[in-house]
């Protein structure tokens, strides 16, 4: 070989690696691995889907919608107490003294608001996709309950819901973040008509009722109702209770004790709820509620009188335990997992009940609802004609039928102060009536530069 | 003239047989060994004599060749007038018989492969070529063993031995020439003689050693930023498995602590301090050219996940391959490798060909046998529930039950510890061959190895089996190209999850087997015994392959083009299985539970770079510029899988009931742009100018490109004429360098929104956005200021070097709040500033150096002080601004109360009428109420402790006399704590479920008033095991790292066996420690992976003493 040779194989090679190379220079030029990008993750109504169930996953994960909020709002409330191991910023909310930089306070407040941005991403990138309009409906629907569900807890809890006129609502969030700039709170009835046009819109188009896991538009009124009883609007309540008992989708449990024995499986009277099972949805709530938050004496004094007892207190070497929520099985597994009722059909019956006789002042129709709960068990019938009385026995049902489940009572608690019904220092002392809603986090608070004002007194 | 074959002679005629003659002499000189007649035929050729006679030495030939397998080749006339020979009847080994024939004159035998000997009369007269012999020793009468010896313009080569003897056939009128690295190469003329002995002079142009800088190699002298060059033959003193283990106290700035006594336990390297909160900290290694980032370059947290499930990559890597290892630490030297350049360098060269034409061999075997350096003595089955008994009674609790304090009656004792030893022998074989051809056209090193090395502990175990190649050839006289492979796979058995603390602390009043035969376990506990949970299957393996391919060519003289593809892959299995009879596995209804994890990692790296090197009067300018693209990708997969048929045969995860499975991956990319100039003026002053841009997937779309330039200048004082006939100095140089460098050790894509699956809603597996992304997020900027003087003094006997540097890290990634309305509460953010400050000092001095006895000894040390300058609202663990990342904050112990009274008063001066805590007695310790407001509460937690030392550093020495070379390494580490985790759990009584140290019987009593130990009390309810200083210890110390003593065998002896040399050494590593730290060992480093909890010594796996015995040939 000579050098002619020679060059000309270097030439070939250099000019070789200099055509490899640009592909080789691309190495910037990548996606990360097992990660989508914002622009391509939902380009169909599948991926839509996709996104949906990973938005409805962040009611399972972190136990934050499980176990934290109910347990804790039970706390605040009269139907639990903290376990043995439970920390003192659990004991905090027993004690209704919740510091700005508790830690349940802030992981709470945030999961919240990250199932939001998730169903903002659903909400915003699907109504911009073309095809079939029903099931993108049906998609953004089921997006917009998760929304409005979130802004109603964190409204209930971190907001004057009680109040129309005031301004300490919640940061609405309508869009995704793409940075984390402040924004400031908008006011209580822009929260409450936030909340209610994601339910109208849910309640148009979200499926018909076919299984308690997912968002129906049965599950959308009822919420619906709820959500009214706490706007005060009690006739409209009361009218949107009765369509959802009145719906041959959904029936009462024959007894009590059946809707936790039941729990997930072939269940009547859960209307919107979480699932388990003993591989990926595996969560710890019975444990919890045996370490961390246990049935107040209070409570379990209370349902020392009623039917209802055995079905909501279990006993473990002479100390009480949640019934309620008290080991599971799952295809004949023995779990610690279970699941949380966002809404079932005895809870509507007594929504109806006290909207009916707030809203439309009709003792018996009240009584009827009430007594539908209230006899399942083999209790006698409540004889009660006057509307005084009625309301407090309508609040002590829901202590007996939804004690230590979601905290219910709590709310109970506070709206009926506020409607002048109860005194409730004498029920559940509080050091300042500021202690009716939980302060705002203190990293919030600071990082927005007061932008996001702090509840009064704290 | 006419030539004799004793075989088939006749087949040839005169002229042919020339002919043939000549071609086989040829080809003798490549593939034949010179020896004397004592050595040529094999040891055990024998020959028998029937009866004496009288015979021609010709027909001696007939008789050796009837009996032995050789045949002999030589001019037919040779032994014509050769006088006879009397042989006597019986029994003679050829080789005597040989000698006693042609013991009247001189010849040259040679024997050829196949058995076939020539033999010339030695003349020099003839043209033929003769054997000259000699020596080749330096100046000072130093023999000069390696130097290259060649007849100029043939291939005929050959390298001088131990002594610097060499011999080689040559004719009259050739030159030989003799070259060897930093000597004047010397070309000798062959006239008569046959003996010709040269003495090399050192060339003080190439002085000396050539260093490894990133993208090319700078001599010594003309550097100007600070590297340190270690040499390999010193790192194998101690026979270390892996290589970074071994650079302890070699050089200054480089902190080395090996992680634990751990089989294959990687070390961590921290050069001239820590800079990243997030990022791992280990420098980048470059292996041959190859960057290396530790943890895959993602970030601590990633590679702390990762640490039990794969090996590191340098595992891979036999360290008697290397031939060097080079440390960058300034920046005028790191900038060059830009982003991933702040943590320093580590450049490791492997063992190329040698420009021999003679094949160079060489095979050593090290057997090796290990133990801890210290042990702790537990309690026996007696005493421990003495103790139990105390300590309740102390409390005035009942004593828990009988079937839970004696479950297995009170009369059993196991001594766990020596139940879970073994005594570890571990083995290490290497083979390698190298050479090439004399004119360096091409080049070859092949090597392979096998490591074997058992862990004190039973069922712990590395495993290594090593290939190599290095294989260059020139296509022409401009172009080169060459090929590197290495392949290696490794096994790590047991020691990720094998921790002596569980063991030790296991109850002694357990048997190993219950009485059914099963394995016995505290029946209060979930934990199975130690001795059976050594025996469940777990094990790390790897796999490595590296392949990279070069061209190299010269556009013109002083320009050239390289250009390098590599690619890695390395796969990791771990595999860990615990089985159904385990008693966690009972307790929770499973039938057996595997963890598996399967990641694999692939690298692909094209570098082009083009130098440029010119000299022109009194300039000299050096340049590289180059373009690199590097594309990292990983993925894995882990498996939890649980409820298996058996635990033996069927335990894959396809054969279990129910199984999860996590997948995770990363891919990243870089491209760079890279130059270094160096501009040097008559070797008086020097300049470099060092830059690179890099492009990263890490950087956030407000940073796409990063820029780290760098500049150093020098002075060197001895080329001045006020010093350059100076006796004293022989070379004095100042130089000073500054330059940015930086760190992007975190994960990829923090900038964007991503979605990911993983959010899992009645089976159905969704996807959701990830943490809040931040636009700006960048790598981390290291400016650096690097200020020394070099120094030789005494003729080279006396060198150093002093230096001062100063690194300042801005920009570092902490967390930072984010408002909580984004569903997140933090993100990462570059805000942080850090720095680190320190001297560097090193000196050598050649103590005694005469022909007999030599003695060189060489002190490094270096001093450095890091602080956090400002957080800027930024956070992460628990860093303050003002103190270093590694101190400890606790309670301060004012010692133990001694009566009621003193607690008495306490609490009723306390504003909450406790003092520290409500139950507490005499016999507890005294906490120090810090800010005096009463009583001991969190306000009076403080720094009590630091982990980085003060100084730290290394002594070595080396003796040489005789055939004998001695070597002792010291290294030392001063004003460092360590949180000694096992003095809480084994001396300060909590409970009955684990065992104590027999130094918990000097607990406080009443009686026993002057110890620092508190009473024995069962639940603690003063909590005297909260953190404090009681725990902090002084972990200085000052150890015989290594000792070596080597014998090279002497190469009379060795010719017989065909060897060229051989050496035998004696090591022990870890010999003595002189410390005040009472743990088992202060020089641990178990939580490698973890910036915040260096100095943390759990006792997971002792540091372990090793004494090894080897042997080294060359063949």
């Amino acid at each position: 070989m000579n050098i002619k040779n020679y060059i000309y194989i270097a030439l070939l090679g250099l000019s070789l690696s200099i055509t490899t190379s640009c592909e080789l220079a691309d190495v910037t030029d990548v996606d990360p691995v097992y990660q989508v990008s914002e622009d391509k993750v939902i380009t169909t109504l599948d991926q839509a889907q996709t996104v949906l169930h990973g938005t409805y996953g962040i009611l399972i994960d972190g136990l934050n919608y499980t176990v934290y909020t109910p347990g804790l709002t039970a706390l605040m409330g009269t139907t639990m107490e903290p376990g043995p191991w439970a920390s003192s910023s659990m004991s905090a909310f027993y004690d209704n003294d919740v510091s700005p930089d508790n830690f349940y306070l802030e992981s709470n407040y945030s999961k919240m608001y990250f199932l939001i941005n998730n169903a903002n991403h659903v909400i915003d990138k699907t109504s911009k996709l073309e095809g079939d309009e029903t099931r993108k409906n049906e998609i953004i629907g089921e997006a917009r309950f998760l929304r409005a569900l979130s802004n109603f807890y964190l409204l209930r809890l971190w907001g004057e819901f009680y109040d129309e006129s005031s301004s300490y609502g919640i940061v609405l969030k309508d869009a995704p973040i793409s940075d984390a700039t402040p924004q400031a709170r908008a006011t209580v009835s822009e929260t409450y008509t936030s909340i209610l046009s994601d339910l109208d819109f849910a309640i148009q188009h979200a499926p018909n009722f076919s299984n308690t896991f997912y968002v129906s538009n049965l599950a959308a009124k009822a919420l619906k109702s709820k959500v009214l009883l706490y706007n005060k609007s009690y006739s409209e309540a009361a009218a949107l209770a009765l369509e959802v008992m009145n719906s041959n989708d959904r029936e009462l449990e024959d007894t009590f004790a059946e809707v936790f024995i039941k729990k997930i499986e072939n269940t009547n009277e859960a209307i919107f709820q979480t699932p388990f099972d003993d591989l990926n949805d595996r969560n710890n709530k019975a444990f919890m509620y045996r370490a961390y938050f246990l049935p107040s004496e209070s409570y379990v004094a209370t349902m020392e009188n009623d039917a209802r007892f055995t079905g909501a207190i279990a006993f473990s070497a002479g100390s009480p335990r949640n019934a309620k929520f008290n080991n599971s099985t799952y295809n004949g597994v023995p779990l610690t997992a279970d699941t949380e009722y966002f809404l079932r059909l005895g809870e509507i019956y007594l929504i109806y009940a006290e909207a009916v006789l707030r809203g439309d002042d009709d003792i018996d129709k009240a009584l009827d609802a009430l007594n539908d709960i209230h006899v399942r068990d083999g209790n006698d019938a409540l004889d009660i004609d006057n509307k005084v009385a009625l309301l407090e026995a309508i609040r002590l049902e829901k202590v007996l039928e939804l004690g230590a489940e979601s905290g219910e009572e709590w709310f109970d608690l506070v709206r009926y102060y506020k409607e002048g019904d109860i005194d409730i220092n004498t029920i559940k002392p509080l050091s300042s009536e500021t202690r009716l809603i939980l302060p705002i986090p203190i990293q919030s608070i600071r990082l927005s530069e007061d932008l996001i004002d702090q509840n009064p007194g704290y | 003239m006419k030539i004799k074959l004793t075989n088939a002679a006749s087949l040839f005629k005169d002229k042919h047989l020339l002919n043939v003659m000549r071609a086989f002499i040829l080809f003798f000189c490549t593939l034949t060994f010179g020896m004397s007649s004592e050595g040529v035929l094999s040891q055990d050729a024998k020959i028998s004599i029937k009866e004496d006679k009288t015979i021609s030495v010709d027909e001696v030939f007939d008789i050796i060749r009837s009996q032995t397998k050789y045949t002999f080749l030589y001019q037919s006339d040779l032994f014509k007038n050769f006088p006879k020979v009397e042989i006597k009847k019986g029994v003679i080994s050829a080789n005597k018989l040989l000698k006693q024939s042609l013991s009247a004159g001189k010849y040259n035998f040679k024997l050829s492969t196949d058995n076939t000997i020539l033999i010339e009369e030695v003349s020099i007269n003839k043209t033929l070529q003769q054997t000259i012999k000699g020596k080749v020793s330096d100046e000072s009468g130093q023999p000069l063993p390696q130097v290259t010896v060649y007849v100029k313009g043939s291939k005929n080569g050959v390298t001088s031995d131990f002594d610097g003897n060499y011999s080689i056939s040559a004719s009259s009128g050739d030159i030989l020439v003799f070259s060897y690295v930093g000597m004047i190469t010397s070309e000798v003329e062959v006239s008569d003689q046959t003996s010709i002995d040269v003495t090399m002079k050192v060339d003080t142009e190439s002085l000396e050693e050539v260093v490894i800088v990133g993208y090319g190699t700078q001599k010594r002298k003309d550097i100007t930023g600070s590297v340190s060059r270690i040499d390999a033959a010193q790192v194998n003193k101690l026979a270390p498995v892996n290589f970074e283990s071994a650079l302890v106290g070699r050089a200054p700035g480089v902190q080395v602590v090996t992680a634990s006594g751990a089989p294959g336990s990687p070390a961590s390297i921290r050069i001239r301090g820590i800079t990243s909160v997030f990022g791992n900290n280990e420098p980048l290694y470059v292996i041959d050219g190859l960057p290396i980032e530790i943890g895959q370059g993602q970030g601590n947290s990633f590679y702390s996940q990762n640490y039990s499930s794969t090996l590191s990559p340098l595992s891979s890597i036999n360290p008697l391959d290397i031939e060097s290892i080079d440390i960058l630490k300034d920046a005028s030297a790191t900038a060059i490798y830009g982003s991933r350049g702040a943590n320093g360098v580590v450049i490791v060269t492997t063992k190329k060909g040698s420009y021999s034409s003679v094949p160079n061999i060489s095979l050593s075997a090290v057997t090796s046998i290990s133990e801890f350096t210290n042990e702790y003595d537990m309690l026996d089955g007696n005493t421990f529930h003495e103790v139990i008994e105390t300590a309740y009674l102390n409390r005035g609790s009942n004593l828990p039950s009988d079937d839970l304090l004696y479950p297995y009656g009170r009369d059993v004792n196991t001594d766990w510890q020596k139940e879970t030893e073994q005594s570890a022998i571990n083995t290490n074989y290497y083979l390698n061959a190298n050479g090439g051809s004399l004119n360096g056209s091409s080049l070859y090193s092949l090597s392979a190895g096998i490591t074997k090395q058992n862990g004190a502990i039973d069922y712990t175990e590395f495993k290594r089996n090593n290939l190599r190649v290095n294989l260059e050839t020139k296509l022409s006289n401009k172009l080169r190209v060459g090929v590197n492979f290495n392949y290696s796979d490794s096994k790590n058995q047991g020691s990720n999850t094998t921790f002596f603390y569980q063991t030790i602390k296991y109850r002694p009043d357990i048997p190993i087997f219950a009485e059914d035969g099963t394995f016995a376990h505290d029946t209060g506990s979930v934990q199975a015994n130690p001795y059976s949970k050594l025996r469940y299957p777990a094990f790390v393996e790897n796999t490595n392959l590296s392949v990279s391919l070069f061209g190299e060519y010269e556009i013109f003289n002083g320009l050239l083009f390289k250009s390098t593809y590599n690619y890695t892959t390395s796969n990791n299995h771990s595999f860990r299985y615990t089985p159904s009879y385990d008693v966690f596995e009972l307790r929770n209804n499973r039938k057996g539970t595997l963890n598996q994890n399967d990641s694999d990692f692939s690298s692909r790296i094209f570098d082009n770079t083009l130098t440029f090197t010119r000299s022109f009067d009194k300039h000299k300018i050096n340049a590289v510029g180059g373009i690199s693209y590097t594309q990292n990708k990983s993925n894995g997969e882990s498996i939890r899988a649980t409820d298996f048929p058996d635990d033996d045969v069927s335990v894959s995860p396809g054969a279990a009931s129910s199984l999860s499975l996590t997948s995770t991956g990363t891919i990243s990319g870089l491209s760079s742009y890279f130059a270094r100039a160096n501009y040097n003026y008559d070797d008086r002053f020097y300049m470099t100018f060092t830059g690179r841009a890099d492009k990263s997937t890490k950087f956030g779309p407000e940073n796409r490109w990063g820029y780290f330039p760098s500049g150093a200048i020098a002075w060197r004082l001895s080329r001045e004429a006020f010093l350059e006939e100076s006796s004293l100095v022989d070379d004095l140089k100042l130089r000073a360098s500054y330059g940015k460098t930086g760190s992007a050790n975190f994960s990829d894509f923090q900038y964007a929104t991503f979605f990911s699956a993983g959010s899992f809603y009645n089976n159905n597996n969704g996807v959701i956005s990830n943490t809040i992304p931040n636009p700006a997020i960048k790598w981390e900027t290291t400016n650096q200021l690097d200020i020394a003087v070099d120094f030789s003094m005494l003729d080279r006997r006396l060198n150093g070097s002093f230096g001062y540097f100063d690194k300042k890290t801005s920009d570092q990634i902490l967390y930072r709040d984010v408002i909580l309305e984004t569903g997140g509460t933090n993100q990462f953010a570059n805000i942080g500033d850090f720095g680190n400050k320190g001297f560097e000092f090193q000196l050598g001095y050649d103590v005694i150096a005469n022909e007999k006895f030599q003695w060189t000894t060489e002190v490094n040390f270096t001093t450095i002080k890091s602080e956090v300058l400002k957080l800027n609202g930024g956070y992460y663990s628990n860093l303050v601004e003002g103190e270093s990342l590694g101190y400890f904050d606790g309670y301060a112990v004012e010692g133990i109360f001694q009566d009621q009274s003193e607690i008495d008063a306490l609490n009723n001066a306390s504003p909450t009428g406790v003092y520290q805590s409500g139950n507490t007695a005499p016999g507890d310790f005294k906490f120090k109420d810090r800010n005096n407001d009463g009583f001991v509460g969190s306000d009076d937690i403080d720094i009590i402790g630091n982990a980085e030392p003060d100084v730290f550093g290394g002594w070595n020495n080396i003796i040489r006399f005789g055939g004998f070379e001695i070597s002792a390494l010291f290294n030392f580490s001063v004003g460092n704590h360590l949180y000694n985790s096992n003095k809480k759990d084994l001396f300060i009584f909590n409970s009955y479920t684990s065992n104590y140290e027999t130094g918990i019987l000097d607990a406080w009593t009443p009686t026993n008033t002057n110890t620092d130990i508190p009473r024995l009390v069962q639940g603690d309810p003063n909590n005297n095991r909260r953190d404090s200083d009681f725990f902090i210890e002084d972990a200085s110390f000052f150890r015989l790292k290594n000792l070596n003593i080597t014998y090279n065998l002497k190469p009379q002896l060795l010719e017989k066996l065909f060897i060229e040399r051989a050496s035998i050494f004696l090591s022990a590593s870890n010999v003595f420690t002189l410390t005040s730290y009472s743990g088992l060992d202060p020089e641990v480093n178990y939580n490698a992976s973890n910036n915040f909890s260096q100095g943390y010594d759990s006792g997971a796996y002792p540091p372990v003493s090793t004494f090894s015995l080897g042997i080294n040939l060359n063949l």
